[in-house]
């Protein structure tokens, strides 16, 4: 609850769409590869080294770890067959050798696929979240506002934590 | 505008690494239970269960205290039960996913101790008990002689039928064919009549002629005589190769027979057959359970690792190994000591490359024991390898040579009907086995001296049993090693069936004697009469056949007389007269 409250705080606020939409697109990263690699690190890095709105950042890590599950075995079908491909078997050999190569754990099939599927992934994720959130503020943010469900939401417990955060 | 560097983020960042590194390591022993009692549990097919753990980090080693993994077909009881496992582990590979320990030592391991309480079984073994509920089952009163006699197969009974049989298919036809043969005045008048016509002097041609037509005419007569005589000797030998075992078998069928019953009487025969198995089956098979530890323990654990890990991969995606990597398999011990504690002794065993991809390194794993004199034995030694391969199963083999081993108060057999302890004795052991694929097969010998037996049984029988036993100072048994990894099977044998089957037999009560007595007269009674009416028949088969012998020479000389010569020394005679007219 307290997690939404933030989002919806966010997205009320004068927080650039960019921090939103790279918190929305690591999320989504975060949410769909493995949790125990080298890449999450780093992940987490970013997250809080550079100024990303934390909140869309776990709430997409939340969501997108659901849609994980049915898509790991398409993620480790993509994965082995890219391991597997006979062209980039020099390359897969070589990282192999490497210390970071094995940090990466890139030769696991499902961590393999999903990061490739992630990095196709995001720049589609990052502009479509940024300009949702652009147009959410310019068209629905009063729109939205008035909705009737939203008045009862501002009478709720929801909306005094909101309050409360904001102040 | 705003930084994109969010420097308390860095802060932030390292807290957040720094607490979960630190939450790892306060908790790492607890990971490491959690997971080597999960691996373990899944190899084992049961619950497997660890006391504690502590680790190292230079070198990077961990120890596990007091592992014990419980026995699937008795949950009651562990499998095995070690008092430390200490391993150093390579690091880097772990990276790879590849357990590499360069030094693996267990020690105290100790087989079948009891549980604190039950474990629980993932996957359940199949079992057999021999229990002695169906043996050492006590004749019920005597029969009667009559009651025996009538109660076919007697090995007697069938001989006289054989014998009556065999001479009542031969007798008939050997007697019309006897019928059919030339009298001795005929052959006689045949010899006459050659006589006659060979040694007449013939100065007329047309009368020699006539000579020879009756001469030809002569010899196929003798000729299909001849033919009778010999298929009457062929019938005579086909009746002598039919009845003359016949009539041996019946000699000794009575005798077979008195012994047969008298088993009977003594008690049930097939109750004495798996005396061995009962009373030493199961201390031979926990001895085999050390022998055959490697392979009973380590190789279905082994398959059962590279089976989770293959199953592992199909769920939660698979990892791919490179050729750089080929060196290396998913888990190798490169040396190993394991020391097995047996009644306060520790046996240390040394073993080398422990893996279940010999392929990838090339070498099997090998194993020894090599124990000089102790407390307990002169000598032991075990060796062997284990090769497990995808393409081509399992190869192993591996040899024992035990001397002297000291036992004491050891039980035998705990059942309803006998009991019994060896409360000292010496045993020595030799053997070897090998595997190929799944399936063992080998062979032991196990030499027991200086026994003291303490058995109890609870009827007469196995009164016997136990009397036997207490007596007995010496036993060899013979194990035959066969069935699967995992489901061993084991056969015992030994001359112990044949010390109480003798012992029974003395047992005989004099009721009983008597009705043997009895029997064996009946027995004799009825096979004398056949034996002599097939004597006299299987004589009257030697005399035909001594005449047919003497017949056929006769006709066979008679044959060879000849007229021929005389044709042509008269047709030479008429050829020169002739010629000497011609040209004087």
């Amino acid at each position: 609850m307290g997690l939404l409250a933030k989002l919806f705080k966010a997205l009320n606020s004068d927080a650039s769409p960019w921090q939103l939409a790279f918190g929305f697109a690591l999320g989504m990263v975060m949410g769909l590869t493995p949790f125990v690699g080298l890449h999450s690190l780093l992940l987490i890095f970013s997250v809080l080294f550079f100024r990303v709105n934390i909140s869309s950042f776990l709430i997409a890590w939340t969501v997108f770890s659901v849609i994980a599950i049915p898509a790991s075995y398409g993620f480790s079908a993509l994965g082995e067959s890219i391991l597997l491909s006979s062209t980039l078997e020099s390359l897969w050999n070589g990282l192999y050798g490497t210390f970071i190569g094995q940090l990466t754990q890139f030769y696991h099939t499902t961590t393999l696929g999903s990061l490739i599927a992630c990095v196709i992934l995001f720049p589609i994720i990052l502009l479509l979240s940024k300009k949702l959130v652009e147009q959410y503020r310019e068209r629905f943010m009063k729109w939205v506002n008035q909705w009737r469900i939203v008045q009862i939401l501002k009478g709720s417990k929801f909306f005094q934590i909101y309050q409360a955060i904001k102040d | 505008m705003k930084s994109i560097i969010r420097w308390p983020g860095l802060v932030a960042f390292f807290v957040v690494v720094g607490l979960f590194t630190a939450i790892s390591i306060l908790f790492l022993d607890f990971w490491i239970k959690l997971a080597a009692e999960k691996t373990l549990g899944l190899a084992n097919r049961a619950e497997v269960n660890i006391e504690s753990v502590e680790h190292t980090f230079s070198p990077f080693s961990i120890t596990l205290n007091r592992v014990q993994l419980t026995d699937p077909s008795a949950p009651d009881t562990n499998q095995l039960e070690t008092q430390t496992v200490s391993a150093a582990i390579d690091l880097p590979p772990l990276l790879l996913r590849k357990l590499i320990i360069d030094d693996l030592k267990i020690t105290g391991v100790e087989l079948g101790t009891l549980r604190d309480s039950p474990g629980d079984v993932y996957e359940k073994a199949e079992d057999e008990t021999v229990d002695s509920e169906q043996l050492f089952v006590e004749t019920q009163g005597i029969p009667s002689v009559d009651e025996i006699l009538a109660k076919s197969p007697l090995k007697t009974t069938l001989a006289i039928e054989d014998v009556e049989v065999a001479y009542e298919k031969h007798s008939d036809k050997l007697q019309t064919q006897y019928e059919a043969l030339p009298s001795k005045e005929k052959l006689e008048n045949y010899q006459k009549r050659i006589k006659k016509l060979t040694e007449a002097d013939y100065k007329d041609a047309t009368k020699l002629l006539a000579a020879k037509e009756e001469f030809d005419q002569l010899k196929d007569e003798i000729k299909a005589d001849k033919k009778q005589l010999e298929e009457f000797k062929a019938s005579v030998d086909a009746a002598k190769a039919d009845l003359g075992p016949k009539v041996s078998a019946l000699k000794a069928a009575p005798t077979q027979d008195y012994e047969q019953l008298k088993s009977l009487l003594a008690g049930d025969a097939d109750a004495i057959e798996d005396v061995t198995t009962l009373v030493f089956g199961e201390q031979i098979g926990q001895w085999s359970q050390y022998t055959l530890a490697a392979f009973e323990i380590i190789g279905p654990m082994l398959k059962s690792s590279r089976e989770a890990e293959q199953e592992a991969q199909a769920y939660q995606g698979k990892w791919i190994n490179f050729d750089n990597d080929a060196g290396l398999p998913d888990l190798l011990i490169r040396k190993s000591e394991i020391s097995i504690k047996w009644q306060e002794e520790n046996i240390s065993s040394y073993w080398t490359d422990i893996t279940y991809q010999h392929d990838i390194i090339g070498r099997a794993t090998t194993f020894v024991v090599d124990s000089s004199a102790s407390k307990l034995w002169n000598s032991l030694k075990v060796d062997g390898e284990l090769w497990l391969s995808d393409a081509n199963g399992a190869k192993a083999q591996q040899t024992w040579a035990l001397d002297g081993l000291t036992l004491s108060d050891l039980g035998l057999v705990d059942q309803e009907k006998i009991s019994g302890e060896l409360k000292s004795g010496l045993v020595s052991s030799t053997g070897s086995m090998s595997l190929a694929g799944d399936v063992l097969s080998g062979k032991g010998l196990v030499d027991l001296q200086q026994l003291l037996i303490n058995a109890t049984g609870s009827n007469k029988i196995t009164n016997i049993v136990a009397d036997t036993l207490n007596q007995l100072k010496e036993l060899t048994l013979t194990t035959d090693i066969a069935g699967t990894l995992g489901d061993l099977d084991l056969s015992i044998g030994s001359d112990l069936n044949q010390q109480i089957g003798g012992a029974l037999l003395a047992n005989v009560s004099t009721e009983q004697q008597e009705k043997l007595d009895e029997l064996k007269q009946k027995l004799n009674l009825q096979t004398s009469e056949v034996l002599g009416e097939g004597n006299d028949q299987y004589q009257q088969l030697l005399d035909w056949e001594k005449l047919a012998d003497g017949d056929l020479s006769s006709i066979d000389s008679l044959l060879e007389a000849k007229l021929d010569s005389l044709v042509d020394q008269k047709k030479d005679e008429a050829k020169d007269k002739l010629l000497n007219k011609l040209f004087n």
